[in-house]
């Protein structure tokens, strides 16, 4: 849809009157080529696919899932988890990254804030995939119970959605400016969405202003997001749920998930679009860091979950324990922790392997870690009821695959949508960094660093 | 009418808020189809109905709701005495008779292999010419009768219809009849009831008393008062069944075991001088030579090295029998399933002659003990074990008549039975449905469903007789089926015309025995509460308020009551002589049937729960999905295994095996229950039927051994040896196990 | 306002399963397909379960319970309801809204005693059943959570009877199926406040029991253990 010759032409003048030297950020949303479009294929019959599936299910009931008593929960609620887990990568990792100024930040904000943006969407919608009667949704607003957890959840994710979409949208502004001045097919939405920014002093500074209030205002809504989707689980009398820990368990995990999700991204980009000259070596390696602080972290979390658990040695628990360490469920466990410690660890802690091959691995290790980390914590549990019922068995029906496949692939569909209509990599930011950061660096650690006066001041005396 | 905005938005608000609800209403107020009008249409009244349950022995009294005419549920009736408003999934379940999509709608004809509707006078002209052909060529004792009923009637009439006939080949295949056999046998009487009143030791052997027995219901009060008693029960048995679970002493045996075991408890009586001496004097032929072959061959050690049942443990049951003031050793039909069971039962019979069989008794004046109007020649019968001989021989049998049994599913010979059925010229029946036997029918004429029939279901073994009323719920028969007693009166008019009979048909046939109990002038209607003590004192005496009008009155008020009983009637204690040798040679008591079990096989014990009685549980699938519930596993055959033994063998839990056994293999889902013995391997009986309503599962008996007790002609249930494929028993693993090879071992 | 409340002879209970049986019946409760029941799906208001194995064969027992919705004071399922679709009556007993269910299953994932059940397909009936439906009860749809009701319908007819023959509600009025049907007579089901009632007489006995005591849902269904003699 941008190949009309028109608007090639106008791109072309505007281009030789004002060439830019970021223009390889702006390159995807003018020329688009032919993988892009078999890829959004596939991705599209994929989607479809499960949509198929749900439409299925929506007319013949949940007995099109793989779900049975007393496993009542499956496929999901593990992916609304893990979805909502992700969706941490973004908006708290920039909002983190802005807040303490770190400067390596610039070409990352960006890509963490559309992660959040798509993945919360669709994770959000999970839930009422899994109701036996989506018809019935409006219930939870006409006589809706604040009292139960899932109320809690509603709010909690509409509002962590709405300030994380405010937050995506507010440093693309410049951005669009920048679109709707250089002219496209686009050219009216761009003129609408940039609410007539001009780059001005006064709106630069309200920008900023806007940005700074709510990357302070967006912390606490993902850090809620996540402890109330683990109270979901820690309020009720399931034995391997009803843990204080859950809280701060599932928002380590949903951070350590966030980041590995944000370093596939980038990688995968940076290939695509080749953004090697902005997302350099030396990003991965910080993002790995926090990669490993993050694991050694979750191994912490975890290992105090369950070794509380063994000394308490109440029977009920005893029974999920076993099943998740020793029983069915140990190869998943066991596996689980080769990918969220023993991975990040050895790839991370030796130099030699942290390359972006090394941090790519160690990702793709977590997500799939994070994900069995759902499944181990949401499957035993109801499978083993308190009482002596025989263990139930889960396996998920094609219904709830290709649900999960579709949800991978709108996450993806999305991010792609995305970097066609605006840059992933912040222009503007990268300019002002351009401009100013080595200024502004300087000046911070001058402010500092101890300055040479006081050896001075010591021959003084 | 002026609207204020508030107003407006109320009503906007209100109507959309009913369409939702209306929308969501349509959604839940959803009944089937059937129910339809009776929901929209009919007046929906409400009425309830008196009947009794034909399911089991029991004979409970039921109370039938109804809604516009139509039965709809089963209660229990809670005036009855049998009962006493309880009542079991079978009897809960059996309303659907009435509807079922697979039942006979009306006489049958099997043309080319296919079953054809025809009319009733076709279909009872066929039955009856065959049978005048096969009387005018004389060859009456190729003639077989299978009849399966609990009512005494009915089983009278089929008696009275063969002996008027001369069809001497009649086979009763009725739990009462069955439980009688060895009882006839040695004693030739045979007792009504147990004395719960009096006796203070239950010795049970093998009798599931609270899941199928005579009078499950009663029994499963009358045990729970007795042990509220603080007496005792030691049940006998190879499984821990339900009703045992509550009980303090249970003793794990195989029922072939159980004849040699009952005389290790006779050798204690024998020994320690604590039996009845009078009456095994007067009464018990040949009794020192009894009693010089078992202090001879039953000492505990040895029994203890037969049976694994420690000698201590003998000693103490022993001990605790003949410290018992009025023990009784009780045993029923399900001990007869095993190719000894006539000669155990008769063990058990003489273990309660040392003790003059206190506890039980007799009924002194019970109405129904003979026939209508002491016509009835009484006939004895045969057993399967001549219907089994007479198959496998040719051209033994011209003409099979069934009612209701289902034999064939039943049997663990079912192969070659199915074949030998297909051989016999004319085989008609009088199922409702068409199950594993009556497929081979050329003949169907159904009877009407339970909820259709009249008739008098007669009871003794609550120590006064009763008896219940089985009467039609709905005004007219649903379909063209016809009452079997109709059937058989018509018969016996149609092939010996001169008979006289003094009833015209079925219903006059049980005016006739109801008028016994009018003539009687005894007992109450069940409508009535309990007599208390002072009224059965006045009773005793003569005093009594009851005003009987005339028969039909009281016709009326016993059909609206929904039975009667006699509570004041007198008992009397059962003093039976004991023919032994006349009939069994003791010297062939079991010393050990069965060769002692080989070390890497297990025991099949097929067992059988009260969701079935003799595999009707089929036609319910409510039923059949409750059957899986226990340990959720669902239409599928299950295999109880000791965890224990399935360790030794690394099996799991819950997972799918195949069982080996000497005739073929057959899948079961195993699942571990440590009160199964740990060298048998526990398989339910009532799955695995091929056309009679749900199909699904196995049928364990079709793979259990060809064996028979030789007496009765009833299967085995406990005598396979069984395999599981993929798992070799190590050889000594049993013998940790169980007691008995151990101590072999030891006297080798 | 009574308090209703069950309890349950274990010592008498023979688990002859008629009180399955019947709650089956009497709440029209879904039989389902062989494919669902062998998934786990199969619908039981009421189950048979076994607690424990005391002692060592042969003298081992196994201690087996009706197992049916206790009614607690305390309900878990009823905490984390989001729409009220099941909610506690003030005589006690913990009732469903089935039009209000939005089926998320999260009462069945807090239910401590796994005794809800949910509808994963429509309603099916195999043929000889759907004609002994019992009209009382409403066919649930397909997507919402059931479970057992102390069947709440007997109690409405019982007080409409009462109402229209003028005179109050009697105990024996009202009796759940499974306790009417009970050979037994192991159940006993009445007012818990009322101290005359069947079951307050019966309350006072050093067996009495009820399951995971320790968890605070205070359930109204006791049971009394078996006498170990």
């Amino acid at each position: 849809m941008f190949k009309d010759v028109n608007n090639k032409k106008v791109f072309k003048m505007k281009n030789h009157h004002y060439p830019d030297e970021d223009e390889i950020l702006l390159r995807p949303i003018y020329k688009t080529g032919k993988g892009f479009y078999a890829l959004a294929a596939a991705l599209s019959a994929i989607f479809l696919f499960g949509i198929y599936r749900y439409i299925r299910q929506l007319i013949f009931g949940l007995g099109e899932t793989g779900m049975n008593e007393p496993v009542s929960w499956g496929f999901y609620i593990i992916s609304f988890v893990f979805f909502i887990g992700i969706s941490h990568a973004g908006t708290l990792i920039s909002a983190i990254l802005r807040l303490s100024k770190a400067e390596w930040r610039r070409p990352i904000t960006r890509m963490a804030e559309v992660i959040t943006g798509i993945v919360l969407l669709i994770g959000g919608i999970h839930p009422i995939i899994d109701l036996g009667r989506p018809d019935r949704i409006l219930h939870i607003f006409e006589r809706g119970r604040l009292q139960s957890p899932l109320l809690w959840d509603v709010t909690s994710i509409t509002a962590y959605f709405t300030a994380s979409t405010i937050y995506l949208y507010l440093p693309l502004i410049p951005d669009i400016a920048l679109l709707r001045d250089r002219g496209n097919k686009l050219h009216k939405l761009y003129k609408i969405l940039a609410w007539g920014y001009q780059g001005t002093e006064k709106q630069k500074h309200i920008l900023e202003r806007a940005i700074s209030i709510l990357m302070v205002m967006v912390i606490p809504i993902a850090v809620s997001v996540h402890t109330v989707i683990s109270w979901i689980f820690s309020m009720t009398l399931q034995p391997g749920w009803h843990s204080t820990i859950f809280g701060p368990y599932f928002v380590v995990g949903a951070i350590f998930s966030g980041i590995a999700a944000l370093v596939i991204v980038m990688i995968a980009f940076r290939k695509a679009y080749h953004f090697e000259d902005y997302l350099k070596e030396i990003h991965f390696r910080y993002l790995g860091t926090l990669l490993l602080v993050m694991s050694l972290l979750w191994f912490y979390f975890t290992f105090a979950e369950y070794l509380t658990t063994f000394y308490g040695h109440e029977p009920p628990e005893m029974r999920v324990f076993l099943y998740k360490f020793a029983d069915g469920y140990a190869p998943y466990f066991w596996l689980m922790v080769v990918c969220n410690f023993i991975i990040p660890v050895v790839f991370l802690s030796n130099k030699k392997l942290k390359t972006i091959g090394g941090v790519l691995i160690s990702s793709i290790a977590v997500v799939i870690g994070m994900w069995l980390e759902r499944l181990i914590i949401i499957v035993p549990s109801m499978a083993n009821p308190r009482l002596p019922y025989p263990t139930g068995i889960y396996v998920p029906s094609l219904t709830e695959i290709s649900l999960f496949a579709a949800a991978v692939s709108a996450f993806v569909l999305g991010f792609m949508g995305f970097s066609k209509l605006f840059p992933l990599i912040s222009v503007w930011e990268i300019k002002e960094g351009r401009k100013e950061s080595v200024s502004i660096v300087t000046e911070r650690l001058n402010e500092y660093l101890p300055s040479t006066r006081s050896t001075e001041a010591l021959k003084e005396i | 009418m002026d609207i204020n905005r508030r107003d407006f938005v109320k009503l906007v608000g209100g109507s959309l808020f009913g369409l939702a609800i209306g929308s969501a209403a349509d959604a839940v107020l959803k009944l089937p189809k059937s129910a339809e009008p009776v929901l929209y249409n009919g007046p929906r009244i409400e009425s309830w109905k008196l009947t009794a349950c034909t399911k089991c022995p029991g004979g409970c009294s039921l109370r039938i709701r109804l809604i516009d005419g139509l039965p709809v549920q089963a209660f229990g009736n809670p005036k009855s005495p049998i009962n006493e408003g309880g009542i079991c999934p079978l009897g809960l379940a059996s309303v659907a008779d009435l509807y079922h999509p697979s039942r006979l709608t009306s006489p049958v004809k099997k043309v080319n292999g296919e079953f054809k509707p025809i009319s009733y006078d076709e279909a009872f002209k066929i039955l009856s010419d065959n049978l005048k052909r096969i009387i005018s060529e004389k060859k009456e004792n190729e003639v077989f009768i299978v009849a399966q009923t609990e009512s005494k009637l009915r089983s009278d009439l089929f008696k009275k219809f063969s002996s008027v006939s001369n069809f001497k080949n009649l086979i009763v295949d009725g739990f009462k009849e069955t439980s009688a056999y060895p009882f006839k046998k040695v004693t030739g009487e045979v007792p009504d009831f147990i004395d719960w009143d009096k006796c203070d030791y239950l010795l049970n052997f093998g009798s599931q008393m609270t899941e199928i027995s005579q009078n499950p219901l009663y029994f499963t009060r009358k045990i729970n008062e007795y042990r509220a008693k603080g007496f005792r029960i030691t049940a006998v048995q190879p499984r821990l069944t339900p009703g045992v679970s509550k009980l303090d002493d249970w003793i794990p045996l195989q029922p072939d075991q159980f004849g040699i075991f009952a005389l290790g408890i006779a050798y204690v009586l024998l020994k320690d001088e604590r039996y009845d001496k009078n009456f095994v004097e007067k009464n018990f032929t040949g009794f020192n030579e009894f009693k010089d072959y078992v202090l001879e061959n039953y000492i505990p050690e040895k029994v203890e090295m037969l049976t694994g049942i420690s000698s201590d443990k003998i000693l103490e049951t022993g001990r605790k029998f003949e410290r018992a003031s009025v023990p009784a050793a009780y045993f029923d039909a399900s001990v007869l399933y095993n190719s000894n069971g006539t000669t155990n039962a008769a063990a058990i019979i003489a273990l309660n002659a040392l003790k003059s069989f206190k506890g039980f008794g007799k009924i002194k004046d019970n109405p129904f003990s003979s026939g209508v109007k002491n016509e009835t020649k009484q006939i004895e019968g045969v057993t399967f074990a001549s219907l089994n001989e007479k198959l496998s021989g040719y051209n033994g049998i011209q003409v099979l008549i069934i009612a209701g049994s289902n034999f064939v599913f039943n049997n663990p010979n079912a192969e070659s039975l199915k074949k030998q059925l297909g051989s016999v010229p004319f085989i008609a029946s009088f199922s409702s449905f068409v199950d594993e036997t009556s497929e081979f029918a050329h003949l169907i004429i159904p009877d009407h469903s339970f909820l259709e029939r009249l008739d008098l279901l007669t009871d003794e073994s609550m120590g006064a007789p009763s008896a219940t009323v089985l009467q039609p719920v709905v005004n007219k028969p649903f379909f063209k089926t016809e009452d079997t007693g109709d059937v058989i009166i018509s018969l016996m008019k149609e092939i010996k015309p001169d008979i006289k009979l003094s009833y015209e048909n079925y219903s006059d046939y049980v005016k006739l025995w109801a008028k016994k109990i009018y003539s009687g002038k005894e007992g109450i209607l069940i409508n009535q509460n309990k007599p208390t003590v002072i009224e059965q004192g006045l009773r005793k005496i003569g005093w009594s308020t009851e005003q009987i009008g005339s028969f039909d009155d009281y016709w009326d008020s016993l059909m609206d009551a929904g039975g009667w009983w006699n509570p004041f009637g007198e008992k009397v204690s059962f003093n039976p002589e004991i023919k032994f040798k006349n009939v069994f040679n003791y010297k062939s008591f079991p010393m050990i049937s069965s060769s002692p079990q080989p070390k890497n096989k297990l025991r099949l014990n097929i067992f059988r729960r009260n969701l079935d009685y003799k595999g009707n549980m089929s036609i319910y699938q409510v039923l059949v999905e409750q059957f899986g519930n226990n340990w959720k596993v669902f239409y599928k055959l299950y295999a109880e295994i000791n965890p224990q033994t399935a360790r030794s063998l690394s099996l799991t839990d819950r997972s799918e095996i195949i069982l080996k056994t000497s005739k073929g293999k057959f899948p079961v889902v195993l699942v571990f229950n440590p009160t199964v013995k740990p060298d048998s391997i526990d398989v339910p009986f009532g799955l695995g039927h091929t056309v009679l309503g749900d199909t699904s599962g196995v049928n364990p008996l079709y793979f259990a051994e060809n064996k028979f007790d030789p007496e009765t002609g009833l299967p085995s249930f406990t005598e396979t040896l069984v395999e599981i494929q993929g798992a070799q028993l190590r050889s000594g693993l049993l013998s940790q196990l169980s007691i008995s090879e151990k101590k072999q071992v030891a006297e080798n | 306002m009574p308090r209703y409340g069950m309890i349950i002879d274990l010592n008498k209970c023979n688990q002859c399963e008629a009180c399955i049986t019947a709650c089956k019946l009497e709440n029209n409760v879904q039989i389902v397909s062989k494919e669902n029941a062998d998934m786990g799906r199969a619908m039981f208001w009421m189950n048979m379960l076994t607690i424990s194995y005391t002692r060592n064969y042969p003298d081992i027992r196994s201690e087996s319970l009706p197992m049916l919705c206790m009614q607690c004071d305390e309900p878990p399922c009823i905490k984390v309801c989001p729409v009220r679709a099941t909610y506690k009556r003030d005589d006690g007993i913990v009732a469903q809204i089935y039009p209000q269910c939005i089926g998320c299953r999260y009462c069945m994932a807090n239910c401590p005693y796994t005794v809800k059940v949910f509808n994963w397909f429509k309603d099916e009936q195999p043929v000889e059943n759907e004609k002994t439906c019992n009209p009382d009860v409403s066919v649930r749809p397909k997507g919402v959570v059931e479970k057992c009701t102390f069947c709440i319908h007997r109690l409405q007819k019982a007080k409409e009877q009462a109402k229209a023959e003028h005179r109050k509600l009697r105990e024996e009025d009202y009796v759940p199926a499974c306790a009417e049907v009970c050979a037994a007579q192991a159940i006993h089901f009445g007012d818990l406040d009322d101290p005359n009632s069947n079951v307050s007489k019966a309350m006072h006995d050093y067996r009495k029991f009820t399951l995971q005591e320790e968890l605070g849902t205070k359930p109204k269904v006791y049971y009394l253990s078996a006498k170990t003699e």
